[in-house]
């Protein structure tokens, strides 16, 4: 169509091409004041209907699917715009009612009093609890050491502690008490202070997380053969454990509980009275007294760096006060009945081998070794011994391979690596001259590396040789001319 | 119904959306038709020769409209002012004693009333000798009126017709109204 126009207008040109306007339905009474003429009312009217034929005659089919797709789309708009409207206005109206709710809530709380009184936390008697049975220690896991310094700390809170398993009237102790206690017994903060003071403190959440990722990872290694790993299953109580010092909530839980003594249990509910709220020392030790009242508040552990570092540490209480194993690291001393391992069985593959094949080591426990029959690879500390008990807890094979290892490591110095041995041999395409020369190489550096062991640093030359007067005619006509002098003396 | 028209072009109705479906019905099947007209010397007359009107129907859902464009030639006798040949190709023709109406539909994807008017108007000057055209289109006549007066006048615009509405139809006006320098083939 536009083609056609150029070319047309190309032929007309503009000077034979006029346009006016026209009024559109116009009227006599748009004729009477001069708006339009007769004429043209009438001319438009015409084209008007012409262009009404010109649609029609698309069809009378696509005119009717026209008809009825623009109505469906006005009705389909209108509903969606209804739709809209809808869920605006009941959000409009949820944001109302929740706001009232609100309101009225916050009124009825402003004029209820909920301050609760201090009720001691419960814990058990020192006559039913008992201590944990520890069957390995974390010195032996030089990896977790690397990783978790304090893990010795946390191994000798759990040594210390005396525990009651949880019974339908005595509850289960929360991570935030056990943590607490750990602290307050001494024990260091689990993710250190950085040395530089302007940099941000670790806070108390992710301490608590740090703790018991540390506690998870000690209880599969030190607690083997024994059950007592089941015991730091989450209890999960559903009842606020810590509602006695103001705190809402469910908080993880295991499934024991501590024996604190009094001063203890104090001094842990006043930790975690300052935890759960901003207040003074004083409030604190009113609450404590039983004087004073406070409204229960969710707990909140983020932003308490400040708090975690000054938790008081109780220096009385003797069994908790932390003193790190550093004097044998685990390595027992062979007692009279202990003999050595001679065969291994693997934990993958449940295969004796001999033992000698492994390096069953004390250092790291979480090293990996590989069967000889299955080619898998184990932890060291599921290896077994022929008593069906991991090697090394075994009061056997445990104390000798570790005593062994000892003496082993003591009896043999390090040796001075000689280059000759890491010299690679030459090979057989070298000549016989290259041979000899090599040998000969390594045989003087062998003979000079035990020179050096056996301490003799005296060399020896021999006697001198003679010195007989010799032919001047040896001597080249520079160095004749050069010593003349003794020449001529000689 | 609807079925039974897309049957013609071998298409199936679950296989489209209405959109689609109307799109493909409404478009024109036959290719464009470009027809010249004869030379026109004489200047255009000062009175209304030809009235224009394009129109669009359901304009509120463009999808679904569709066009028409009518010309009404007043007092116009097909023996002494026979339809051109880009008239006989471009509409369809009723002659009566007081003139002669043509009307064509308008296809295509996209569309507007001022496309329509556009195309009545071309539709009009298809026709041998000079035109005074008359139209309810403000946008239409006043857009064709300036460029005529820039090219009365010896002023060269060049919008960018691209982004322009309806600018394919609007540049070749432009082009075409040069006159004698246009480069058709009957320049």
């Amino acid at each position: 169509m536009g083609a056609f126009l150029y070319c047309c207008q190309g032929v007309k040109g503009h000077w034979a091409i006029r346009l006016s306007w026209t009024k559109r339905h116009a009227t006599a009474k748009h004729v009477e004041e001069g708006i339009t003429t007769l004429e043209d009312m009438k001319g438009n009217a015409i084209a008007d209907r012409s262009g009404e034929e010109g649609v029609n005659m698309h069809g009378v089919a696509i005119i009717h699917i026209a008809k009825l797709f623009s109505a469906r789309h006005k009705q389909y708009t209108s509903f969606m715009t209804r739709v809209a409207q809808h869920i605006i206005e009941a959000y409009m109206i949820h944001r109302e009612l929740t706001r009232i709710q609100e309101a009225k809530k916050a009124k009825a709380e402003a004029n209820q009093d909920n301050r609760i009184f201090y009720k001691p936390l419960e814990y058990p008697g020192r006559n039913i609890t008992r201590k944990l049975n520890i069957t390995s220690t974390a010195t032996r896991y030089a990896g977790i050491l690397k990783d978790m310094p304090f893990a010795i700390h946390v191994e000798r809170l759990l040594s210390t502690i005396h525990i009651a398993p949880c019974t339908n009237n005595l509850r289960g102790v929360a991570w935030l008490e056990m943590y607490i206690t750990y602290r307050v017994c001494g024990h260091p903060k689990p993710i250190a202070d950085d040395p530089c003071v302007g940099r941000a403190r670790s806070n108390l959440d992710a301490q608590l997380s740090k703790f018991k990722l540390c506690v998870g990872r000690l209880v599969d290694r030190i607690f083997i053969n024994t059950n007592e790993g089941l015991l730091f299953k989450p209890s999960g109580s559903k009842e606020p454990c810590l509602a006695g010092v103001g705190i809402l909530g469910q908080h993880p839980s295991v499934l024991f509980n501590i024996h604190l003594t009094t001063n203890m249990q104090k001094h842990v509910a006043a930790v975690l009275v300052a935890i759960g709220r901003r207040c003074t020392k004083q409030k604190i030790q009113e609450f404590l007294s039983g004087t004073h009242g406070f409204n229960p508040t969710k707990l909140n552990l983020r932003g308490k760096a400040a708090l975690e570092s000054k938790i008081p540490c109780l220096e009385e209480h003797e069994p908790f006060v932390a003193k790190p194993d550093t004097s044998s690291h685990g390595v027992a001393q062979a007692s009279e009945g202990s003999s050595q391992l001679h065969v291994a069985t693997c934990p993958m593959c449940n295969q004796e081998s001999p033992s000698q094949r492994y390096n069953l080591q004390n250092v790291d426990l979480d090293l990996r070794i590989k069967c000889i029959i299955c080619k898998r690879s184990g932890p060291c500390r599921l290896w077994r011994c022929n008593h069906g008990t991991p090697w090394h807890i075994c009061a056997q094979h445990g104390q000798h391979q570790a005593t062994s290892q000892c003496k082993r490591a003591a009896s043999e110095p390090r040796t001075i690596s000689s280059g000759a041995s890491t010299c690679k041999r030459l090979l057989l395409n070298a000549s016989f001259e290259q041979i000899l020369d090599d040998d000969l190489r390594k045989e003087a550096t062998k003979a000079k590396v035990e020179w050096l062991a056996a301490g003799d640093h005296v060399i020896t030359l021999g006697t001198a040789p003679s010195t007989g007067n010799r032919a001047a005619s040896w001597l080249s006509p520079k160095l004749r001319e050069r010593f003349s002098s003794s020449l001529a003396a000689s | 119904m609807l079925q039974a028209l897309l049957d013609e072009d071998g298409l199936r109705q679950e296989a489209l959306n209405a959109r689609q479906s109307f799109q493909i019905l409404k478009q024109l099947k036959s290719g464009p038709c470009i027809i010249i007209p004869y030379i026109c010397h004489p200047a255009a007359p000062s009175t209304i020769n030809v009235y224009t009107y394009g129109s669009w129907k359901f304009p509120l859902r463009f999808h679904f409209s569709v066009g028409g464009a009518g010309v009404w030639w007043p007092l116009r006798k097909l023996k002494g002012h026979p339809l051109s040949e880009g008239e006989q190709q471009l509409a369809h023709h009723k002659a009566s004693e007081d003139g002669i109406r043509l009307c064509t539909p308008i296809g295509g994807y996209a569309g507007s009333s001022t496309r329509t008017e556009l195309a009545a108007g071309i539709l009009a000057i298809s026709a041998h000798g000079p035109v005074h055209i008359g139209s309810d289109s403000q946008v239409f006549v006043d857009g064709a009126n300036q460029i005529l007066s820039d090219l009365g006048q010896g002023i060269e615009t060049h919008p960018n017709w691209k982004l322009t509405a309806d600018g394919d139809l609007w540049e070749h006006f432009y082009i075409a109204a040069k006159g004698s320098k246009g480069i058709g083939p009957f320049a």
